[in-house]
């Protein structure tokens, strides 16, 4: 589905990636762990085109991307929803939707039918003409979920969904994103909820400074020695000063 | 010859644009707002100079402490219940806000002084000192000075005096400036009111060889601008530079375009800067 | 909104639209009547604005380029080659067009304040090539359009009141237009853009082409609306139709009736034009001024109270209107 080759990324002197190598195959559910910090954000940001890396090669449905611009990558039937949420705050929740489904959408009417169909899926019915800044965060994070669902992506990247979740919207949340995998959408997945994770992914990589550490099966991840260091240990210490 | 003379001409220019736009520069750094009615604060501190020549027969040069403290009240009344309330409001708001600010101000100008030009007689308006066989016009020289004595003691201002300190901290990060203390809706009053109170003073300045007329800031706002983003929108120090590299192509473009198109040059070097720079030659990005 | 009968809405506006065509039965004074024409003028160049700024929140400072543009086409092409304004207009409004795309492919990466700002550099140049070329243009003096004879063909009438249909017409066409594109995929994306332009990119929305055509359509409305100006003065020059302060005035009228809709420039117009006129009319200077230091406290008022203007008082009406029954039925 995807390959990535030796992705760098410098922002003046500060080196937030170097030499990201791995893949994905259609049809996975891949987890992206790490610190903060550890350049995950950047990583998906530059798979979307948001931003440019310095070197690498990005290679999606058997056709190179890294050079294309958001609007076409998206188009190519890849996105993500933003870690920060980012609806568009002026609009009521259904023409948020809709905006997404303009790109395949004959008329403003069918991708509103659309937007409709995607917001029913999310758990938004009966919230459509609400302003989208009115919503709670979660729901503004269910929106944008929506309206990427409506461009119809065959490989979507999820950033941080389930921050602020209680554990039955998890649950919830973890049942739609497997019903999306069901349908063929193929998932990469950016989580801190290390159960959640557990549940969902058939494969994780772990990120620390810039380089994949490790990767494989929920399981082989979380023994790894550097990633319990770098990661995994850093956040038991977090609990423990919490 | 004619280059060397050219040259020495720019430099005098520059430095007084540097003192013209150092206040815009100002306000850009503390308050990240673009302050479309400097030019009008400028015309103000000219008309300042002007009465106070007509009636009380100061000299510019002395009236410009004057137009200063006016100014800078005027500043601090705007900021304090016009601009205050923007800064966190949508783009459009920030924009014409001071473009509001200054209709009101000119046609107030039109209004109460008429549209008529008016200049001050003062001794040295017509006298040059020869450098070697270069002469220079005083009342460029002194306009020069002023500007040269202003970036200084801003200068010191911002980098020995904890007010200054607390000015830059505001403009590096202002949450950061908040959590150490920093009492920031006041460093931004003063800010705004030394901005304005600075281009007042310019105003003055420069009206030995300059007329006043409400619609003069017009004229200079533009070229300012251009300079402040050269600079890199809120770096002072950017703006010197940036004041000296548009006053020499203004008087080097002078040689061989005419005169009508100087200004040309100066808005074609502005596009094409933010073009190669989106942010200036030395300014930083914000993040937004 | 949705809930109301569309064919009620379309309906209402078929009869505004026939309304305003109908002015002249009124037979109102001739001076009532010049201000009506301007006031048509005004709108449609503001409404011109109101694609790329207020649609999109592009905020340039150059619209009076458009303008100027359509002015100087039609009037140079009838001065030096007796083209009819019926066919110098629409070349103007090329013209403008192709402007605006060599403008956007300039400006279009630019943030906020930067954008704001480089546009008015632009304009600024446009203005001072336009000044030098003193054998084509008339230079800073400007440019007369001899009056031929009284002949719809050179869209020439004898008094400015007699451009009133034509200029009714125009304003009907653009905000037509501006609503069309207001409900059109093409307002969707732009509002998306408006409100967050990396959210709009992963969205599948190309921001370039989208901005693109809003910029040039609106540089079309506003050069028509500068033909018809040139034609209705008969005098062309680079204060008036060229300069900062037009520029700032076409985006100040859109902005106090409201920039996000489509009838914000006819609002706002309709509410400075005549004002502005009427204080104008009554003499010297002194009143140009004092309109305009209204003009001024205005846009400072509107921008501090409802960036939204007219528009955003009314939508904040009707949002209490609806709120108020449905909270009375809520358990």
């Amino acid at each position: 589905m995807i390959t990535v080759r030796g992705i760098a990324k410098h922002f003046g002197g500060l080196t937030v990636l170097r030499d990201v190598n791995f893949s994905v195959a259609a049809g996975e559910i891949v987890g992206l762990i790490g610190p903060n910090g550890a350049g995950k954000s950047t990583l998906f940001n530059i798979l979307c085109g948001i931003i440019r890396a310095n070197s690498g090669e990005i290679t999606f449905e058997g056709r190179r991307i890294e050079h294309l611009q958001p609007h076409r990558i998206c188009e190519s039937g890849l996105t993500k929803t933003s870690q920060i949420v980012r609806v568009f705050a002026g609009m009521s929740v259904v023409e948020n939707a809709l905006v997404g489904a303009l790109l395949h959408a004959r008329s403003v009417a069918q991708a509103r039918a659309e937007g409709l169909a995607a917001l029913k899926r999310v758990g938004l019915s009966g919230s459509e003409e609400r302003q989208a800044s009115d919503l709670a965060l979660v729901d503004r994070m269910r929106l944008e979920l929506a309206r990427a669902l409506c461009t119809r992506p065959r490989l979507l990247l999820v950033d941080e969904l389930m921050a602020g979740l209680n554990a039955a919207e998890v649950s919830a949340m973890l049942e739609l994103l497997q019903s999306l995998r069901d349908e063929g959408i193929t998932l990469i997945v950016i989580e801190h909820n290390m159960a959640a994770l557990m549940r969902l992914c058939d494969r994780v990589l772990a990120l620390d400074t810039g380089s994949i550490i490790a990767q494989g099966t929920p399981e082989g991840v979380s023994r790894d020695p550097r990633v319990i260091e770098s990661y995994l240990g850093e956040k038991f210490a977090r609990a423990l000063n919490s | 010859m004619a280059v060397l003379q050219a040259l020495v001409n720019g430099i005098l220019v520059g430095g007084v644009y540097a003192l013209i736009t150092v206040g815009l520069t100002l306000i850009f750094g503390v308050l990240e707002i673009v302050n479309f009615a400097q030019g009008e604060f400028l015309m103000v501190g000219m008309y300042v100079a002007y009465f106070s020549y007509v009636a009380l027969h100061l000299d510019p040069m002395l009236s410009a402490v004057l137009a200063f403290g006016i100014l800078f009240g005027i500043g601090a009344v705007l900021e304090r219940w016009l601009v205050r309330r923007v800064l966190r409001g949508p783009e459009i708001s920030q924009i014409f806000l001071t473009v509001g600010i200054s209709i009101a101000l000119q046609n107030a100008a039109l209004a109460f002084f008429g549209a008529d030009f008016h200049s001050v007689h003062v001794p040295y308006q017509t006298a040059s000192i020869f450098l070697g066989p270069i002469p220079i016009s005083v009342p460029y020289l002194l306009a020069f000075a002023w500007g040269a004595a202003i970036n200084l003691v801003l200068y010191f201002f911002l980098v020995r005096t904890d007010f200054g300190r607390a000015m830059r901290a505001v403009a590096v990060n202002t949450v950061a400036a908040t959590l150490s203390g920093i009492n920031v809706s006041r460093v931004r009053m003063v800010a705004f009111a030394i901005g304005a109170g600075l281009a007042g003073l310019a105003g003055a300045v420069i009206l030995p060889y300059a007329y006043v007329y409400p619609t003069i800031g017009l004229q200079y706002v533009v070229i300012m601008f251009t300079i402040a983003v050269l600079g890199g929108l809120g770096n002072v120090n950017g703006a010197v530079i940036g004041s000296l590299i548009v006053g020499i192509t203004q008087s080097l473009s002078a040689l061989f375009l005419p005169s009508a198109l100087q200004n040309l040059v100066v808005f074609a070097l502005f596009v094409a800067v933010l073009m190669i720079k989106p942010y200036g030659l030395f300014g930083r990005s914000h993040a937004h | 909104m949705r809930t109301e009968a569309p064919w009620g809405r379309r309906t209402l506006l078929a009869i505004g639209a026939l309304a305003l065509l109908c002015v002249p039965l009124l037979h109102l004074s001739d001076y009532t009547m010049r201000v009506a024409t301007m006031t048509c003028v005004y709108v449609v160049a503001a409404a011109g604005w109101t694609l790329i700024g207020g649609y999109a929140n592009q905020i340039t400072l150059g619209q009076a380029t458009m303008f100027g543009i359509g002015a100087y086409v039609s009037t140079m092409l009838f001065v030096h080659f007796h083209v009819s304004p019926w066919i110098g207009g629409p070349l103007g409004a090329m013209a403008a067009a192709l402007a605006a795309a060599v403008i956007g492919l300039l400006v279009f990466r630019l943030w906020g304040a930067y954008f704001a700002l480089v546009t008015l550099a632009l304009a600024e140049m446009v203005r001072i090539l336009v000044e030098y070329a003193q054998p084509i243009t008339g230079g800073p003096q400007g440019i007369s359009v001899p009056f031929v004879r009284n002949s719809l063909w050179l869209l020439q009438f004898p008094e400015a009141k007699d451009y009133y249909e034509i200029a009714a017409l125009l304003v009907i066409l653009a905000l037509a237009l501006a609503r069309a594109v207001q409900s059109s995929p093409l307002g969707y994306r732009l509002r998306a853009i408006r409100d967050d332009e990396v959210a709009a990119k992963l969205a599948g929305i190309n921001v370039f082409r989208t901005k693109m055509i809003a910029f040039m359509l609106g540089a079309v409305l506003t050069a028509l609306a500068g033909t018809l100006y040139a034609q209705i003065t008969g005098f062309v020059d680079p204060d008036s139709v060229l300069s900062i302060t037009l520029s700032v005035q076409l985006a100040l009228y859109a902005i106090i009736g409201g920039a996000q809709v489509w009838w914000g420039p006819l609002a706002g117009a309709a509410l400075l034009v005549p004002l502005g006129q009427a204080m104008t009319g009554s003499g010297s200077g002194a009143g140009a001024g004092l309109a305009k230091i209204v003009y001024g406290l205005l846009l400072v008022a509107i921008v501090v109270i409802q960036p939204l203007g007219i528009a955003g008082f009314v939508k904040s009406l009707q949002r209490r209107k609806r709120a108020a029954p449905s909270e009375a039925i809520a358990p």
